[in-house]
């Protein structure tokens, strides 16, 4: 079983084989755990946020519709999940510098080097409608179509917004410093 | 500055997504237009320098979370019952004779014996006859009853299984923070009713469940020792504790 493709796990799953469900935990765990520390730059909040992911892909594994990609719809229910928990710490943080300064110091030390954290402080300096096709090209390696199937919108609004992440994170890396970027 | 079109050529070679012909107009273009050749290099190293950032490896403790936290299977409404099962056997074919047979003499046994050991109404000596269940304390249970949140946290033992619910309708998001002794108790799992609307991240000592509206969660735990446990809850609304509750099961007799 553990070679079966994406969507014949899912329907071993929905017919009650709770073990196809650990195989697709075992494939896709990384890249959502990646994807969701992208977002944040916490490990402990990819953590909450992974496990939320395969909590209601498992609850909504009934309207997954087996035409389309398994690890597209998992994505989707990532990026939605990793914007809803921006959105609610953004309301429970109360200064938000707590945000852009504390929590970012302490996520440094989890870094082995300072390059990574200043693509990471970059990413977050970016607005969400960036950050997220940053994310999903760069980091997840998917196409335009694959990243529009994902977040619902159109594949030239796609190259336009990567496009002008780009450059809106070139310049954001400048400032701190990373000229060779 | 280069205009709009020439970038995106530019990007769409970076990303590999150009036609051939494009490709030819972007190289002819990085060799005589020395803007055009620093932008693509820039775009060049920020991607490779994008792509040296490593990928994480995931806690493992994270697959085991994850597991933890998947709701028990909903009873199908096609379950099958052995009795009801073997009685649907014996209805195919031409065996429908000896089903009314079977059931009709299943049915007459049950009323005879309710009959012979008590009122109808008393099925607790039908259920001891069947199987042996251990006897559960009495349920402990604490009132939640704030203007933002009201409902009731419970806890009972089964045996050495112990069953903490928070049924609990908040107006806002709440976390709802379980604490317990590790030494005492070993968490198994959650389960949630189908439409309760909430999250639940396990934490060593902690279970904190999140959301808003009509939740109802039961989380399962295994008891190590007869000793007494508590399990005591804090209720945090825009991560600030509101209260808190707390339930005790005294020493159990296993």
């Amino acid at each position: 079983m553990k070679h079966e493709q994406d969507h014949v796990l899912v329907q071993h799953c929905l017919n009650g084989n709770q073990k196809a469900f650990e195989i697709l935990v075992d494939r896709y765990q990384k890249p959502v755990f990646n994807l969701a520390f992208r977002f944040t730059s916490s490990k402990e909040d990819a953590e909450d946020i992974a496990q939320s992911v395969f909590v209601k892909a498992f609850e909504k594994l009934n309207t997954f519709d087996p035409k389309f990609k398994f690890f597209s719809w998992l994505y989707k229910i990532a990026v939605n999940e990793s914007i809803n928990f921006l959105n609610r710490k953004k309301r429970f943080d109360t200064f938000d510098e707590d945000v852009h300064s504390g929590k970012r110091e302490q996520e440094e030390n989890f870094h082995d080097h300072e390059m990574t954290a200043s693509i990471d402080m970059a990413l977050l300096d970016l607005k969400i409608d960036y950050r997220v096709v940053v994310i999903l090209n760069h980091f997840q390696d998917l196409s335009y179509r694959e990243i529009g199937q994902i977040l619902d919108i159109h594949e030239n609004t796609v190259k336009s917004r990567l496009f002008s992440a780009r450059k809106k994170l070139k310049g954001l890396l400048l400032k701190r410093g990373i000229s060779h970027a | 500055m280069l205009d709009k079109r020439l970038l995106e050529l530019l990007n769409q070679e970076l990303d590999g997504t150009n036609s051939s012909r494009e490709r030819q107009q972007v190289q002819a273009l990085l060799s005589k237009n020395p803007g055009a050749r620093r932008t693509f290099d820039e775009l060049r190293h920020l991607a490779s320098f994008l792509k040296a950032a490593p990928r994480l490896e995931p806690p493992p403790s994270l697959k085991r979370r994850i597991l933890a936290s998947l709701p028990k299977p909903r009873p199908s409404s096609q379950r099958v019952y052995p009795l009801f099962s073997l009685i649907k056997k014996l209805t195919e074919g031409t065996n429908v004779r000896y089903a009314y047979t079977f059931a009709g003499g299943a049915v007459a046994g049950i009323l005879l014996f309710a009959f012979l050991t008590g009122s109808p109404s008393d099925t607790s000596s039908l259920v001891g006859a069947i199987g042996s269940s251990a006897p559960s304390q009495a349920i402990h249970s604490a009132e939640i009853d704030f203007p933002e949140i009201q409902g009731t946290f419970t806890a009972e033992a089964t045996g050495n299984t112990v069953i903490a619910t928070a049924s609990i309708n908040a107006s806002e998001e709440i976390d709802f923070i379980v604490k317990f002794d590790e030494g005492k108790l070993l968490f198994e799992r959650f389960q949630a009713s189908d439409q309760s609307p909430g999250t639940v991240s396990i934490h060593p000592g902690r279970l904190e469940l999140k959301g808003s509206g009509a939740m109802s969660y039961e989380f399962i735990f295994f008891r190590k020792s007869a000793d007494a446990v508590a399990l005591n809850a804090d209720i945090m609304i825009n991560g600030a504790k509101r209260s808190d509750v707390s339930v005790t099961l005294e020493q159990s007799s296993h």
